[in-house]
This record gives structure tokens, C-alpha cells and sequence, in this order.
């Protein structure tokens, strides 16, 4: 597994069943998301906290002239804080309309998987709500939960109800 | 269908309706004298319309664009003579057009029918052929044309309301009458003139042909704000390159290419911030045609004067303003323009004008929309808004006319008698202001009663750019927008400003007592509290009637931001309205003060503490304009503006002792100059190289007084003042601006370091046999009531004094005693001083008593006015000797034996 992954290339095969998987590591969870909602991954650490923000947010960032928001993910998936090291990155998704990043604690990989490998939310799996969960996918021996992001964007529709 | 076909037509014919009311208008304008090219245009764009929805299946759309066309072609062969009634089913058709264009997926299901009727009844009805004598009427210009509506119908139905003209034309071209060849007569008059318009329609032409001129290419919004984005970047990167280029070894080279990149960048830009420039005419376009139907439902005769069509401003803005802006017209239209019998009676022309303009000014965009109509009593709308809750009674008392004008765009507050369908509802002037002041204008109205309104707007140039004031809490940044920014304050230590009261902090600033809040407590931030509160920097900031300060660890700096609009998950929190990036590429929240103005309880505690001030300081007014002035760091004196005749600036080495005199050789002449020190107890003044000498006059006579430090020339708040004189020469203290600041009495302090200035007064004045007089004073300063008083009373004068001047009329008319003098302030609350001195010559004993008005205000007009009042004479108000000498002369003497007024700054009088 490789980590410190900066620029991602296009997937140059065309398989309709094939897709990429960008997993990284948020506090002991490992999690995925399809590499074609993925605009970028960054160091871009510097986040400007926004007062009276609900708590799911982390802040905003500068993506280039573009405000970014960013989300903590583990305020939204309850999973313990740990103290931001070297190794977090921002990874900047498109959802609709919206560009959001996700500080993530560390990138661990991009795989090649068939969405066929694909298991629906398995009953066992419970280290994180489970409405997050789109589906796993059983890399060797670990668990890659693959993170639904409809429910990432109720997250923030939530978070704005309640903000 | 094809989607991408379908896009592109609604595109298009979008394009091609967008003009094609202001261009029907104009067609109806000119009549007979159609322009050809005009018509053809239109003609042109409906027809394209019509082609491609007949291609794509759009049945209805094709439909009544083909009979429109058709009507249109009948125009344009001067075969049908636009007149009003035409017009309008063709404006309607237009609008349906577009309504259909605009939700086109379900056009073929909506029934069209109604109009397309009536399209070919107008086809046919001019085919059928028409009485003679309207027909010739209409090949007289627009104004004929019009007339013969009025009177057609007058014939067949009483025209009780104002729709019912467009129906009984209507009912009028039901019937087969026009004939052919009359209007077919109209043909040779309008062939041979293109190039020679007529009147009206002339200008219209012109500027729709002007218009067309310049090649455009259409270009996506989204690209747009995507490349001032990274031009934004671009000047990001530029500036940290220029910053380390400064910071490390010159390289002549790289200079050279840096400051070039620098001036392309800056151009860059200025030029895409040039793309998001729009003319304004893209909204007052539409104004014509709603000046038209608003004039018809509300059966007043209204033209409308448009000016300034060609003003740009920011895309954003001009879309923004459009609501704002028929909500006023219609206003305007509504409450404004009388109906044409009320205008007649008042002597007005019986159409009324509203009048749209567009300028710039100040690097701001104004657009005023004036009107000739009834105007507003301010009277009316004080009664109103205390009836509406809006105000007390004592507050709406204390308004003058200029704000009582504006308190229409106050929430909750609506003038109309009957609530119409086109306004009166009460909230619209409210959120026209809010509009507007979101995007960073401003409104205002001015009106004169029977003769009309003005109603002004400021809007900023652009919006993508706001200039912004930057705060630190921390070492985070904020952005505050210079709009809001009343004044940046920072607490002295020697003056406890920050004070606590019921549990809340408040500064106090010149007096008045401002809500304070904390940044960090507002934002809930965790903040270390330990820095001294001693310099606390503080922001004071106003939004709509609200204005309070709020603390921050540091002012950074000024800079004008670019705004970034924040991603939908953060947009709706209340203290803020949005972000940008910093010259270092953080990111800064920009607060929204008008939010945190709702957040807080500044709102709810700060009407009580902050109108109170405001309203003192504008309208109950102990406002004295002073100059200010130091000798030394400690020594802070000020002076009445009203008495100080200039102020020059001098080389200290200018000023010649000789003997125990000090001199100013002055325009070729000498000045007597005096010091503060000379009469005060001070410490050592400074010697700085430049000086300022304030020149007065005592008795005609010249002097100056040494300012070494000039510090000021303000209003200032009298309210928190001492006036109990404690030392000769001065006549109070007051603090302003967190100093101590001793008010100098002019005149008793020259008198006590010159005495002989003032000896020879005694001999060359009127015979001074002192006469102790009773006298009545009204003044509502309690500073200057005070001196006064003093003053008077040091004289041998027998004083009674008033808050105002209804209190001392009151006093006036009810007691016995019997005053030889009336003594009063112009500018007082309930009633000012011309009120009074009318009031007091109604009293049978002070008909003819002498009363002096004292005034700042010296203009003709204000003395004119005092003159009919009844005043027998002006002082101005510091101006002791004079004043004195005044009530010498005249407390014995009759109001109507005396013509002489002595007055304003003296020039050479009581010589």
C-alpha cells in the first residue's frame, strides 16, 4: 500500500463493471469513495474555522480563489478525534453542484476493484452509522467501507437545519 | 426533441423578445410615422421564432407568433396604424410568448386561443375597413391618436373607468369600418423618411439603432465569474512574488519582467471586472411599458422621462435593482402622480412626469426617480407612524421633516389610504430599503409638499469588490465592510470608556452611551482575556437605525475583498455574509453587521440606549460647532465656531514681540495676538514651527489667538458638560473626544488679559447709563442656558430661563411678571424661537417688546424669517460684548421704535 498519493490519474481502461477506489484512513476506520467524485487531494491544512458553524464542519479552506467547505468526518461518523498530524489531507469531492473536502487523517491507496466485488452494507459492519455506508469492499483482509455520499450531503443538509 | 435545439431556441428567442417591448413602444409612439427598419426588426424576430417553433412542434408558440407576424406585416406595409389599442394585444401577445418560451417543455399544452383572437381581429378589423373620421384622426401623429380613443367612445359608453378606453376601442373595431385606402394614405408621408424622423419618435429611433451597433458575443455567466476567480488568483500570486522580490536581492531582469506581469495582471482585472459591467438601461427598459399600464389601471396621466440609460454597473447589481425599482416607480405612480382633475386644480399640467436618471457620482452609481406629483406631509406620516406603533409621540415629534419623510421605509408603515392592487401594502417600502441595502446601497426620499418627490438610491459600482476594514480576534482574521463603519475607537487608558451598565458593556463615545460587544463572545470563541482593556480597539458600526461597537483584538488594516460566495452549507449562518481570501491567501469571514444586529440583543436593548443618543445629537441638539485646540498635551481648549471669523496658518517666528505685546504682521498690517496663557492658568505651551492664529473680533477690532496645535473643528455634544464657571475667561468644560476640554469664554479672557480693548467700548457705545432689566430667556442647551444665565445675571440682569420654547410661552402667558426683554435660541424642540416670538407678540404685553434672537445661523433667509416673526434683533450666541451691548440698547426701547439690527460678525458696527 502506498500512501501519499498528490495527483490522481484518470483510470485508462474503460470497463463499465471496473472503477477505482480512493481509500484513506480516518482515525482506525478505513474508508472509500469512487474515484470519480474525487476533484483533488491536497495538503491544504491551513482551515479557516467559521464561528457558529455546526460542529460536522471543520472550516473553509482556499482552493485556488474558491471557497472550499470542510467537513470533519469524524464528527459525522463518530468516530474520536485524534490530534491532526503530517500525514492529513484534504480530499476535495464533487457532490452535485458542490465541491466539499473531507480532512481525512490519512490516503491510503487508490484500488482497482469491479463493483461486483461490492458487498450492500453488510449487517456486521457497525464501526460507523450505517446510513453512511453504501456499500464494503474486502481489500485482502481489512474492511474499506465505501462512504455513500447522498447521505455525506444530508450530513450538511441536517447540519443546516439544525445550524 | 431534440434538447440541445431546444435550449439553443429558448436561448434565442429569449434574445429576440428582450427588446421587443421597448421597441412595440416605441412603435406605438410614432404612429403613422412608423419607422421601417424599427418594425422590420420586429417583425424579423418574431418571424424566427415562429420558424423554429414550427420545426421543433411547438404548436402554440408557432401559432401566435405567426399571427402576431402577421400583424406585424400588416404594420409594416402601412397597411394597420399602430395605435394603442393594437399595441397592446401585440405586447400581450409578447408577454405570452415569452411565458411560453420560458416553461417551453409544456407549452403545447396551454390554450392560446384569447389572443390569437384578438390578433386577427385586429388583422381583420383594419382589413374590414373603419369610419372615416377615426381613420383620419389616426394618421395624425401619437398625440391624435390618442385622443381619438378618448373621444370614440365617449359616444357609446359613459368612460366611468379608466380600463374601459382600451375596451370600447376594442368594441369599436369589432365593427367593420376601416377602410383601406385612407390608411393605405399614409404610406408616402412615412416611405420617404428614414433619415428624417420627426419630434419623439426621432430620439427612439435613434437610440434603438445606436444600440445594435456593437458586435457582442454571448458568453456564459459562469465562465465569466470563473475567470475573475483566477485573475483574483493571479493578483494573489502577483502580489506574494512582488513581496519577495522586495524581500530578497534585486535582480534587475526579474524586476523587470515582475513589474510587468504586475501592470498586465492589474489590467487584466480591471478589464474582466469590465465584463460583469451592464448598462442600467437593462432595467429601465421595462419601465416604459409600466409606466403605460400603470397609468391606464389607475386612470392618471403619467409620461415617463427617462435619463442615464447608458450608466454601467455590475451585472449583479442591475438585477438586484430591478424589483427595488418598480416597486418605487409603481409608488411613485401610485401615491405620487395625482389624478389629472386634482392636478389641473392644483395648477399642474394634467400629465404628470416621473422622471428615472441614472448618474454616476463619487465613484457611486445614484439613480434618483423624481416626480412632480402630490409629495409627502411630513405631518401626515408622524401622526402615521405613531398610530402604526412605529414610533412614540415624543420621538415622532422630535423628527424633522427630512427623516419624518423617510420613515416610509420604516417596517410596518404604509401611507395609502385604501390598499390598492398596485401598493399600499406595507411592507414593500420596508424591503425596497432592505434590497437595497443589501447589495450596498442606500435610500432616501425628499419631498415637498404639492410639488413632488425625489427618491435617491446610492449603489455601489460593483459588488464583487466591497471595501472592507480587516479585524483580528486572535489570530484570526475578519472582514468588516467600510458601509457599515461608523468609526474605529480605541479606548484611552486615562478614560474609563468601557463602563458596565445592568450587566452590559457600554462605551462611552462624546457622551453618548453605545452597546459593546465583544467579538469573541458573539463568535462564542474561547479568548484570552488578559490583554488590557485600557486599548481596546473598538469598531463602531451602524445598520439601518442601529448603531452599537464591537471589541476586537486589532484593527489590521483596510483592503478591498473579493467576495466568495460560501458553499450552501455555511451561506445561512446569521453573522456572516460570506468570505474571501486575504492578500496571504487565508481565508476571512466577512461579517454581516445587519445579522449580528438580529443576533445579538443588541436590537432589543440598544433602542433604548442607542436612539436616544442619536436622536439628542441631530434633533434635540446640543450641538456646538467649536474649534478645538491644545497648547500642550494637557491642555485641550475649544471655542464657538460662531464667534472665530477664520483661522490662519502662521511660522511661529512670524509673530513679533514688541514691548509686552505680541504682534502678527499680517497683510501688510499688524494683528494683535493674544495666548491662552496670557489669561489661564496652563501648563508651558509648545513651540511647535507652524502655528494656527484664530481671529476674532472684539468691537470691530481684529485679534488673534495663538492655537499651536489645531486639532479639530467638529460638532460637539454639550450634553455631559459643566458650565459652572469656574475660572475667569472660560465658560465651562467639556469632554470631547477623551479630553478635558475647557470652552473658552473669548471675550472675558481678552477682556481679563487686554482690559484696555474693552475700556474705550464704555465711551464709544451707546450712553451706558446700566439699566438692570428683567429678561426672558428660552434656550434649550442647559450648557449655553447656563452661560447665559451667568452672564446675565453677572450684569445686574434679572434672568428667567426655559427649556424650550413652548415653556416659555407657557410661562409668558399665564404669569404676571412683566419682562422688559425676551431673550431666545432659534433652534429649540416643541417650539423654536420664530414660533415663540409669533406666539409672544399675540400676547397683548410683549406686542411690542424687544426680543433678541440668538443664532448661529446667519444666513438672509433665517433673519428674513426672524423679521417677520417679530425679532427685533440678532446676537450671536458667544458673543458676550455684543450681545450685551444689544441688551443695553434695546431693553427699554420699544420692538417698533427700533429698525436698526445689529448684527453678524459686526463688520464695523457699534463703532
Amino acid at each position: 500500500m502506498s500512501s501519499n498519493v498528490e495527483c490522481i490519474d484518470a483510470p485508462k481502461i474503460i470497463d463499465t463493471d471496473k472503477t477505482q477506489l480512493v481509500t484513506f484512513a480516518v482515525g482506525d476506520i478505513i474508508l472509500g469513495v469512487d474515484i470519480g467524485h474525487v476533484q483533488e487531494i491536497n495538503r491544504s491544512t491551513d482551515i479557516t474555522e467559521v464561528p457558529g458553524a455546526p460542529k460536522q464542519y471543520h472550516g473553509v479552506v482556499n482552493l485556488r480563489g474558491d471557497v472550499v467547505t470542510i467537513l470533519n468526518p469524524h464528527h459525522i461518523f463518530n468516530i474520536p478525534e485524534i490530534p491532526r498530524t503530517r500525514t492529513c489531507r484534504n480530499l476535495i469531492l464533487n457532490l452535485g453542484e458542490d465541491r466539499v473536502g473531507v480532512l481525512v487523517d490519512r490516503i491510503l491507496d487508490i484500488l482497482d476493484v469491479r463493483k461486483s466485488e461490492f458487498n450492500r452494507r453488510p449487517s456486521n459492519v457497525d464501526s460507523i452509522d450505517r446510513k453512511y455506508i453504501e456499500s464494503v469492499y474486502l481489500q485482502d483482509d481489512q474492511i474499506v467501507i465505501v462512504v455513500s455520499l447522498e447521505a455525506l450531503a444530508d450530513a450538511h443538509e441536517e447540519a443546516q437545519a439544525t445550524a | 426533441m431534440d434538447a440541445e435545439l431546444l435550449v439553443e431556441f429558448v436561448e434565442e428567442s429569449r434574445e429576440h423578445l428582450s427588446d421587443i417591448e421597448t421597441q412595440l413602444l416605441s412603435i406605438e409612439v410614432m404612429g403613422a410615422d412608423i419607422n421601417d427598419d424599427l418594425v422590420n426588426t420586429v417583425f424579423r424576430a418574431i418571424h424566427s421564432i415562429k420558424g423554429a417553433a414550427g420545426f421543433l412542434g411547438l404548436t402554440e408558440i408557432n401559432g401566435l407568433s405567426h399571427r402576431l407576424e402577421n400583424v406585424l406585416g400588416k404594420v409594416r406595409d402601412h397597411e394597420l396604424v399602430p395605435t394603442p389599442f393594437n399595441v397592446d394585444v401585440m405586447l400581450k401577445s409578447a408577454d405570452r410568448l415569452m411565458q411560453l418560451i420560458d416553461s417551453v417543455e409544456s407549452s403545447n399544452e396551454t390554450s392560446n386561443e384569447d389572443l390569437c383572437d384578438k390578433l386577427d381581429k385586429v388583422l381583420q378589423g383594419e382589413e374590414g375597413g373603419e369610419t372615416t373620421d377615426r381613420v383620419e384622426e389616426t394618421l395624425d401623429a401619437v398625440d391624435a391618436a390618442v385622443e381619438s380613443i378618448d373621444e370614440a367612445p365617449a359616444a357609446d359608453v359613459a368612460p366611468s373607468e379608466a380600463n374601459a378606453d382600451t375596451k370600447e376601442v376594442a368594441a369599436k373595431l369589432d365593427e367593420p369600418a376601416p377602410a383601406k385606402k385612407p390608411a393605405a394614405a399614409a404610406v408616402p408621408k412615412a416611405n420617404d423618411k428614414p433619415s428624417k424622423p420627426a419630434g419623439k419618435s426621432g430620439e427612439i429611433k435613434g437610440s434603438s439603432e445606436g444600440l445594435a451597433i456593437e458586435p457582442t458575443i454571448r458568453v456564459n455567466v459562469r465562465v465569466l465569474d470563473q475567470l475573475m476567480n483566477l485573475a483574483g488568483e493571479l493578483v494573489l500570486s502577483r502580489n506574494q512574488l512582488l513581496r519577495s522580490m522586495t524581500e530578497s536581492s534585486s535582480n534587475n531582469q526579474l524586476e523587470k519582467i515582475a513589474s510587468g506581469l504586475d501592470q498586465v495582471t492589474t489590467e487584466l482585472q480591471e478589464t474582466i471586472m469590465q465584463t460583469r459591467m451592464q448598462p442600467i438601461g437593462n432595467v429601465f427598459n421595462k419601465f416604459p411599458r409600466v409606466i403605460r399600464d400603470l397609468s391606464s389601471s389607475l386612470g392618471k396621466k403619467i409620461s415617463l422621462k427617462v435619463e442615464g440609460n447608458e450608466v454601467e454597473t455590475d451585472k449583479t447589481i442591475v438585477e438586484a435593482i430591478a424589483d427595488p425599482l418598480t416597486h418605487l416607480i409603481r409608488n411613485s405612480c401610485d401615491h405620487g402622480v395625482e389624478q389629472p382633475e386634482d392636478r389641473v386644480a392644483a395648477g399642474k399640467p394634467e400629465t404628470g412626469t416621473v422622471h428615472l436618471k441614472a448618474f454616476h457620482q463619487a465613484g457611486k452609481v445614484m439613480i434618483e426617480i423624481i416626480d412632480d406629483g402630490a409629495g409627502m406631509d411630513p405631518e401626515k406620516l408622524r401622526n402615521k407612524a405613531v398610530e402604526k406603533g412605529v414610533l412614540t409621540a415624543e420621538a415622532a415629534a422630535a423628527l424633522n421633516d427630512h427623516d419624518a419623510v423617510n420613515l416610509i421605509f420604516a417596517p410596518g408603515f404604509s401611507t395609502a389610504e385604501a390598499i390598492t392592487a398596485v401598493s399600499g401594502r406595507g411592507v414593500g417600502m420596508d424591503v425596497v430599503r432592505t434590497n437595497i441595502e443589501k447589495i450596498g446601497g442606500s435610500v432616501e426620499v425628499e419631498s415637498t409638499l404639492g410639488e413632488g418627490s425625489v427618491i435617491r438610491i446610492t449603489l455601489p459600482l460593483t459588488l464583487a469588490i466591497i471595501p472592507s476594514m480587516i479585524v483580528s480576534l486572535g489570530d484570526r482574521p475578519f472582514a468588516l465592510p467600510q458601509v457599515n463603519i461608523v468609526e474605529l475607537v480605541q479606548c484611552s487608558g486615562s478614560d474609563k470608556r468601557i463602563e458596565r451598565v445592568n450587566n452590559a458593556e457600554v462605551l462611552r463615545l462624546r457622551g453618548s452611551l453605545i452597546p459593546l460587544v465583544r467579538l469573541n463572545s458573539l463568535l462564542s470563541i474561547e479568548h484570552d482575556e488578559s490583554k488590557p482593556r485600557e486599548n481596546q480597539q473598538v469598531i463602531v458600526v451602524e445598520s439601518g437605525r442601529s448603531v452599537f461597537g464591537i471589541a476586537v483584538d486589532r484593527v489590521l488594516d483596510s483592503e478591498e475583498i473579493v467576495v466568495k460566495p460560501l458553499s450552501k452549507h455555511l451561506s445561512n449562518l446569521p453573522l456572516f455574509a460570506g468570505s474571501t481570501i486575504l492578500g496571504d491567501g487565508r481565508v476571512a469571514m466577512i461579517l454581516d453587521i445587519s445579522g449580528i444586529t438580529l443576533q445579538g440583543n443588541i436590537q432589543s436593548d440598544s433602542d433604548s440606549v442607542t436612539e436616544e443618543p442619536a436622536d439628542t445629537t441631530k434633533d434635540v441638539a446640543d450641538l456646538q460647532r467649536m474649534v478645538l485646540f491644545s497648547i500642550n498635551k494637557t491642555d485641550h481648549f475649544g471655542i464657538s465656531m460662531d464667534v472665530v471669523r477664520r483661522i490662519e496658518r502662521v511660522k511661529i517666528d512670524e509673530i513679533e514681540v514688541i514691548g509686552d505685546r505680541k504682534v502678527l504682521k499680517y497683510r501688510g498690517s499688524t494683528l494683535p495676538v493674544m495666548r491662552v496663557q496670557d489669561a489661564l492658568d496652563t501648563a508651558d505651551s509648545d513651540q511647535p514651527e507652524y502655528i494656527h492664529v484664530i481671529v476674532y473680533a472684539v468691537y470691530g477690532r481684529e485679534v488673534g489667538l495663538v492655537a499651536p496645535y489645531l486639532d479639530d473643528i467638529t460638532d460637539c455634544d454639550m450634553t455631559f458638560s459643566d458650565s459652572s464657571p469656574s475660572e475667569t475667561g472660560t465658560v465651562g468644560l467639556v469632554v470631547i473626544d477623551e479630553r478635558t476640554t475647557r470652552v473658552l469664554d473669548l471675550y472675558g479672557m481678552t477682556e481679563s488679559a487686554r482690559p484696555e480693548w474693552f475700556t474705550r467700548t464704555e465711551t464709544a457705545d451707546e450712553p451706558a447709563e446700566k439699566r438692570n432689566a428683567h429678561i426672558c430667556v428660552a434656550e434649550d442647551s442647559k450648557f449655553f442656558r447656563n452661560f447665559l444665565i451667568n452672564t446675565l445675571v453677572e450684569e445686574g440682569h434679572t434672568v428667567d430661563a426655559f427649556a424650550d420654547g413652548q415653556l416659555a410661552f407657557e410661562h409668558l402667558e399665564t404669569t404676571d411678571t412683566h419682562y422688559d426683554l425676551i431673550l431666545t435660541d432659534i433652534e429649540m424642540p416643541n417650539l423654536d424661537g420664530f414660533g415663540l416670538t409669533k406666539k409672544a407678540r399675540a400676547i397683548e404685553r410683549y406686542a411690542d417688546k424687544p426680543i433678541i434672537a440668538l443664532t448661529s445661523l446667519a444666513d438672509k433667509t433665517s433673519m428674513e424669517r426672524g423679521i417677520q416673526a417679530g425679532v427685533t434683533d440678532y446676537q450671536i450666541k458667544m458673543n458676550k460684548p455684543e450681545l450685551l451691548g444689544a441688551i443695553q440698547r434695546l431693553a427699554n426701547k420699544k420692538h417698533s421704535e427700533t429698525t436698526k439690527y445689529t448684527n453678524i460678525p459686526s463688520e464695523g458696527d457699534s463703532k
